[in-house]
């Protein structure tokens, strides 16, 4: 009897605690939300160089990259986008002077604090990037890769991270450092030799678009912005006319202050030639030219001349560099038609803002000779090359009416304002 | 820029998580060590096979050994294990090394007398081996473990009356250990004039980038007994009850072999090392694993210990030719709560593992079909010794449900043959890949399949 009770009990007891076993499930995350601004843009990756990575004032820090176009585009599209964030003062801290060359928070043009960790960044771009760099942080002959490759890109590429990423769409402002480098050169202004070449433009170029095609991704152009009309760089004959006076409207009048340097000279080769020769076809960097000025405040004779080839961009080189653009641009807008990409094209409005003078055609160098920053209006930043907050929403604006109207999207125009931006 | 001349302050054996690894049933301990016993799950306390696997099962067995005969016993039981992880995030599945592990067992007994017998058994009631691929995952908390607990164990019983059996061994655990694991780049951390906390990752350095292997082995031995009476009350039942003790193996003399892994990364012009451009992260970390660098090979220090098993089971006769078998036993895992393990030139790592006790439910069964012939079958049941929160690539464990089934023959006079099957489905259990202290990520998967064969020899 005893047997069979036992026995009873051990058939009852085995199933049920084979039912005590429960396999416990995968606990995959949520579906992330479709974007407001729709499924095409799940993934946005954006690459480029330091426009795009939030560049301003020569230096970039969390503060500028939050405020670049790529993060407000990606707030129009409602999609998740990461940046790498910069923490600290930045890679290296902008100017808060430009003359004195002071930074934000003491810090100087080789510092660069550390990034947020264990983010994988949407936003690729790093600053002096040309299209070389997209390809390989080893371009050639000299590479402008930086401390900021590493910080963003950990050792990969900006195609290779974009191609992990794999996006749905891209955007891709390539080509300003392709031609920028000219402009900027600290020994040859307008030097032709530091254009890319358009063969190697194209074939590269061409190369990130293959890598985008293969993703499947839709994507966006940029178009190379015309360097030769930010105001980094101004027409010779405005110093001319500035120093010496006697130009007609819309021509400066002379400056008092400039005209009372007696040791501040602007050679007669610079003076205009209407209706778009002499001085008018011949750029100065701003940096040159103030470094004249300051001097001969300091009583050292110091002129502009506008022949000397490593001071100005010269008419051949002014020239060199607007074909140069117009030639990456009709390459990039004809690449953007065949592969039904969308094409913004951002000198339009570039050129808009000149003709309304909201890009000044001469910065404020009214304070320079005591102390203050030189100003390049609402839309240049402190080192006259980086677009500022305000002209980023400017650019959002027009890359999303460019995607509005290859893709048939809704992007809100303008983007600030209908979503939240940082104050500009 | 700032530079930052490279000092892993972590180094490669912070994160060491190793745990010794299941195969065959909760914690890292194993059941399999009688082809025959296998066969009725392990049912073998109350009534030991007769092949001299009473020395692990219930030491009081050893007294069944008729006067003058010796009984030789040698086999394994060979162990498929599949399984594999799967990440919550990204639904990819890494799978472990598609192997077979054997584990042998070796038995002899001789009857001294009517009442009085001895024997020795060598078997490894703890270990065996968890290998992924060194690509999978989890491979910073251990992409290979092994633990091989080799119990060599003289023993002695005695019949007191007609009912009862006591017998008592003595364990000497030959003990071996092997733990691998890889290290992220990332997650180590940089010198000042970084802040405190900031890691490579604050450089760039993504998630993910090897840069170095150690390899933990070491050897040890332990010492412990095993005890176990039987109470026979009729020809028709008994009961068993065995206790095997405690051990703290502690590991003195271990070797942390750290070599370097190709980061893969070369480095741009402008980085914050200041080497010129081209250089490979690897030459810039190199220098921690020559010379004064911590990453070289050391030695380690650690301790395991083995818990002590308390096992009580029924046989019952409901006809002559059928066995009826019911095992309860109850393993103190409790003692495996928190594993360090101290080397030269890193910091200590202390691991918290917070194991629980388990009980294992085990039903038998062995039918006589023949005078030369018996069948078996079983099922046991188990809970996990892992609780929410350790459950890592080393020990990927949860509760099990095992089935067996098995044959033994009469192959002449003196030779006896057992053959035995056993499947174990494990529960489908959440875990983790990433550090302590962070949340499950994941899901373990864990089948296998088990083949057992034994040969016994009566002269």
């Amino acid at each position: 009897m005893q047997i069979k009770r036992l026995i009873t009990t051990l058939l009852v007891a085995l199933p049920v605690l084979a039912g005590c076993r429960t396999d416990e499930t995968l606990n995959p995350p949520p579906a992330p939300p479709v974007p407001s601004g729709g499924a095409l843009f799940q993934r946005y990756v954006s690459m480029g160089n330091s426009i795009t990575a939030g560049f301003q004032s020569a230096g970039i820090n969390d503060s500028t990259q939050q405020r670049s176009y790529a993060v407000l585009l990606s707030k129009a599209m409602g999609a998740s986008f990461v940046y790498p964030s910069l923490l600290g003062r930045g890679c290296p801290p902008p100017f808060v002077n430009n003359v004195t060359q002071a930074r934000l928070g003491g810090g100087t043009g080789t510092t660069c604090d550390l990034r947020a960790s264990n983010v994988v960044p949407n936003n690729l771009a790093v600053p002096g990037a040309r299209v070389t760099e997209i390809l390989s942080n080893f371009g050639v002959p000299v590479s402008s890769s930086n401390a900021l490759t590493l910080l963003v890109l950990g050792g990969n590429t900006q195609l290779g991270r974009m191609t992990q990423q794999q996006p749905t769409f891209v955007s891709a402002w390539i080509g300003n450092n392709d031609v920028l480098g000219s402009l900027t050169s600290q020994t040859n202004p307008g030097d032709p030799a530091l254009i890319t070449p358009l063969a190697q433009f194209t074939a590269q170029y061409d190369s990130v678009l293959d890598a985008i095609d293969a993703t499947g991704a839709k994507a966006v152009l940029i178009s190379v912005a015309d360097v030769t009309v930010i105001p980094y760089a101004s027409k010779a004959a405005i110093w001319y006319c500035l120093k010496n006076g006697g130009c007609p409207p819309p021509l400066p009048p002379q400056n008092p202050a400039l005209a009372g340097i007696p040791t501040f000279t602007v050679n007669v080769n610079c003076a205009p030639i209407p209706p778009t020769g002499g001085g008018l076809a011949i750029l100065v960097p701003w940096t040159i030219g103030l470094a004249k000025v300051a001097a001969a405040a300091q009583g050292v004779p110091s002129a502009i001349d506008c022949s000397v080839d490593n001071e100005v961009v010269t008419t051949a080189e002014l020239v060199g560099l607007a074909t140069a653009v117009g030639q990456f641009n009709a390459h990039i807008q004809a690449e953007a038609t065949t592969r039904g990409m969308a094409y913004a094209d951002v000198n339009s409005a570039l050129a808009a803002l000149v003709a309304n003078q909201s890009i000044p055609a001469f910065p404020d160098i009214s304070g320079a000779l005591v102390g203050t920053s030189v100003l390049f209006g609402p839309y240049f930043t402190l080192d006259g090359v980086h677009p500022s907050s305000l002209a980023h929403q400017l650019i959002a604006d027009t890359v999303a009416s460019a995607i509005n109207q290859k893709f048939g999207t809704t992007l809100p125009i303008p983007v600030c304002g209908t979503v939240s931006c940082p104050a500009p | 820029m700032r530079r930052f001349h490279v000092w892993l302050a972590v180094g490669g054996l912070a994160a060491l998580t190793g745990v010794p690894v299941t195969l065959a049933a909760q914690g890292f301990s194993v059941n399999e060590h009688s082809t025959c016993a296998m066969g009725r799950a392990g049912t073998a306390v109350a009534s030991p096979c007769a092949d001299g696997s009473a020395i692990f099962f219930n030491p009081a067995g050893v007294a069944s050994s008729a006067k003058g005969h010796t009984t030789i016993s040698a086999g394994g039981t060979a162990i498929a294990p599949s399984g594999g992880f799967t990440d919550d995030a990204t639904g990819t599945t890494s799978n472990l090394n598609n192997k077979v592990y054997p584990i042998p067992a070796l038995y002899i007994t001789h009857g001294f007398s009517d009442r009085v017998a001895a024997g020795i058994g060598v078997f490894a009631p703890y270990g065996l081996t968890t290998d992924w691929p060194a690509t999978t995952p989890g491979r910073y908390l251990g992409y290979k473990s092994v633990i091989r607990a080799i119990y060599i164990q003289p023993t002695v019983a005695v019949k007191l009356g007609s009912m009862v059996k006591l017998g008592a061994g003595f364990d000497l655990n030959i003990f071996h250990v092997q733990l691998r694991q890889r290290v992220d780049l990332s997650t180590q951390q940089l010198p000042a004039p970084a802040p405190p906390g900031a890691t490579f990752a604050n450089l760039g350095i993504p998630a993910g980038t090897d840069f170095a292997d150690v390899n933990l082995t070491g050897n040890a031995t332990g010492v412990g007994y095993n005890l176990g009476a039987i109470l026979e009350p009729s020809d028709k039942v008994s009961l068993g009850l065995r206790f095997l003790s405690r051990q703290k193996v502690k590991m003195n003399n271990g070797t942390a072999a750290i070599s370097q892994v190709s980061t893969g990364i070369t480095l741009a012009a402008g980085n914050p090392f200041g080497v010129p451009a081209g250089t490979p992260l690897d030459a810039v970390v190199a220098g921690q694993f020559t010379g004064s660098g911590p990453l070289q090979d050391q030695n380690a220090r650690t301790a395991v210990r083995m818990p002590e098993q308390l096992v009580g089971g029924i046989m019952v006769k409901p006809v002559d030719r059928l066995k009826l078998l019911f095992d309860v036993s109850w393993t103190n895992w409790k003692v495996f709560d928190t594993l360090s393990i101290i080397t030269a030139n890193l910091p200590q790592s202390n691991i918290p593992e917070n194991f629980g006790a388990t009980t294992a439910w085990r039903y038998g069964a062995e039918y006589e079909i023949s005078p030369t012939t018996v069948i078996r079958a079983g099922y046991l049941f188990h809970n996990a010794a892992e609780p929410k929160g350790s459950v890592t690539p080393n020990l990927p464990e949860g509760s099990r449900s095992e089935f067996t089934v098995g044959l033994g023959a009469k192959l002449g006079s003196s030779l006896h043959g057992d053959l035995a099957y056993q499947y174990i489905n494990q529960q489908d259990r959440r875990g983790r890949t990433v550090p302590f202290g962070q949340p499950d990520n994941g899901l373990f998967t864990f089948k296998a399949h088990l083949f057992g064969a034994m040969l016994t020899y009566t002269f």
